[in-house]
């Protein structure tokens, strides 16, 4: 699904690597910089000093834009702050892929919205009014659940989340796992990568293997 | 040594900041098909709205002043003659202020609120966010903005001239004793549709050039919300430059 081949970028070095379908990962950074660092080689965002990074058989830096643009939609990324656009409504965030790529009004996934919103406690009534409102008065629990949302209704392929449990309440961080792993298990093919750059937000969580970037390239164990 | 070193290196910014900028447009046009795609249309209409809706009755009042001004100074100065005042409101407003004074207002409403909307974008990943979505930030945020300010440059130039000579003429038919009537026709009697042409078509220019450098300013953000202010405030100083830049060739060229 990501193959890193030999990548020598300004703060990682990943000789060569595999992250293979259907399967889930947790990989443990040593500070922000490099996870953000790995966010952007995956995605085709920053490019190495070396090396090549292929994406469903793409390599992901030297492709035609509209195949990399399509390529991405087979990714979900989960941000850690969120990754909302500043001047969307919180209906507009959740919807814009949909409707960008597929032509989706917002109104054909609003029971689906409200649906998956009843995880969290919100009903339709307090719904009508949040869905109004930008998100610059929102929570980082509130944009992560928008931007969750936003890449489940895109039913991607590989799913990435981005220190997605730091700073939340133990009831809140159970809430997202559940959806999280439930998601992942709908498709068989479907692959999760939990990123964080500590390794105390992904303690409980259970990943076929664990990674930890060290000099040698990725260090990795089964669970 | 010092001073030729720091014009050279401001020649060689500058250089670099004109291919970005072009580079910026024609990636931009290149994505124009994608305004068939509702949400990048809605990003189109919202744009005109704020910068052209919005702006209209600042723009008729300053326009309704201007030509007010104009009309004052030129009776002041030869007295109050049908053709004559006509003439020169149609050259001052038409051929020069009404594409001008559009353009300083919407460099100051818009070129600004621009480049520090996607300077803030950029440097809190929201662009990064729109590209892992796999949506093309030049389709979705540069092109439907670079075609709604240049739609409403060019339509606030056509209603600043109007305000300007209607402004103009209402008070002059006022405090004269020549209808209304007869001083619209010497204005007429002097506008050619070349004129109108050539400003509007200055107008849509003048669009192009504002609209492109806010936003290549804006994406130059990397990571800090301190490099806002520095782009906004360039992004502002050369669209000044550029227009009076642009505004000169246009006007040799076509007038003389």
């Amino acid at each position: 699904m990501i193959r890193f081949d030999d990548i020598v970028c300004e703060f990682l070095e990943i000789p060569s690597f595999d992250f293979k379908e259907g399967r889930v990962y947790k990989v443990i950074f040593h500070s922000d910089i490099e996870k953000n660092e790995f966010i952007d080689l995956t995605l085709g965002i920053k490019r190495p000093k070396r090396g090549r990074v292929v994406l469903f058989d793409r390599d992901i830096f030297n492709v035609d834009i509209n195949v990399y643009y399509d390529t991405l939609k087979k990714v979900g990324v989960v941000w850690e702050n969120g990754g909302v656009i500043s001047n969307l409504k919180v209906w507009e965030n959740i919807a814009l892929p949909l409707w960008f790529h597929y032509g989706i009004r917002p109104e054909k996934i609003e029971t689906r919205v409200i649906e998956f919103y009843k995880n969290f406690d919100m009903d339709a009534q307090f719904l009508s009014g949040y869905m109004g409102r930008l998100p610059g008065t929102l929570s980082a629990f509130d944009k992560r659940i928008i931007c969750l949302i936003r890449s489940i209704l895109m039913e991607p392929e590989l799913m990435i989340y981005d220190d997605v449990f730091t700073g939340l309440k133990s009831d809140r961080v159970e809430r997202i796992r559940e959806i999280a792993e439930g998601f992942h298990r709908a498709n068989p093919k479907r692959t999760s990568i939990y990123l964080a750059s500590t390794d105390e937000s992904l303690r409980d969580l259970k990943a076929d293997y664990n990674i930890v970037p060290d000099e040698k390239g990725f260090k990795i164990w089964r669970s | 040594m010092d001073v030729t070193y720091k014009i050279g290196k401001g020649l060689i910014v500058s250089a670099q900041h004109a291919r970005g900028t072009y580079s910026l447009f024609v990636d931009a046009i290149r994505h124009i098909t994608y305004l068939k795609i509702p949400p990048v249309r809605s990003v189109l209409y919202k744009q005109i709205y704020f910068t052209g809706i919005e702006a209209l009755n600042k723009v008729a009042l300053i326009g309704i002043l201007i030509g007010i001004v104009i009309i004052t100074q030129v009776a002041n100065i030869v007295g109050f003659n049908p053709v004559l005042t006509g003439r020169i409101l149609v050259w001052t407003v038409v051929r020069e202020l009404g594409p001008l004074f559009v353009a300083i207002i919407v460099i100051a409403r818009s070129c600004t609120a621009i480049a520090a909307e996607l300077g803030s974008m950029k440097a809190n990943r929201e662009i990064d966010a729109l590209i892992t979505m796999g949506i093309d930030p030049y389709a979705y945020l540069v092109m439907p903005r670079i075609i709604g300010i240049s739609a409403s440059v060019f339509m606030l130039a056509f209603y600043f001239q109007i305000s300007a000579i209607a402004g103009g003429l209402i008070v002059s038919s006022l405090f004269t004793d020549i209808l209304f009537y007869e001083q619209l026709k010497g204005v007429f009697s002097v506008l050619s549709i070349f004129q109108v042409a050539v400003s509007l078509i200055k107008s849509a220019i003048f669009g192009l050039l504002i609209s492109t450098i806010s936003c290549y300013h804006g994406l130059r953000v990397k990571s800090s919300i301190t490099e806002i202010p520095q782009v906004t405030t360039l992004a502002v100083m050369q669209s000044l430059f550029v227009v009076l830049i642009f505004d000169g060739i246009i006007t040799v060229v076509s007038f003389i």
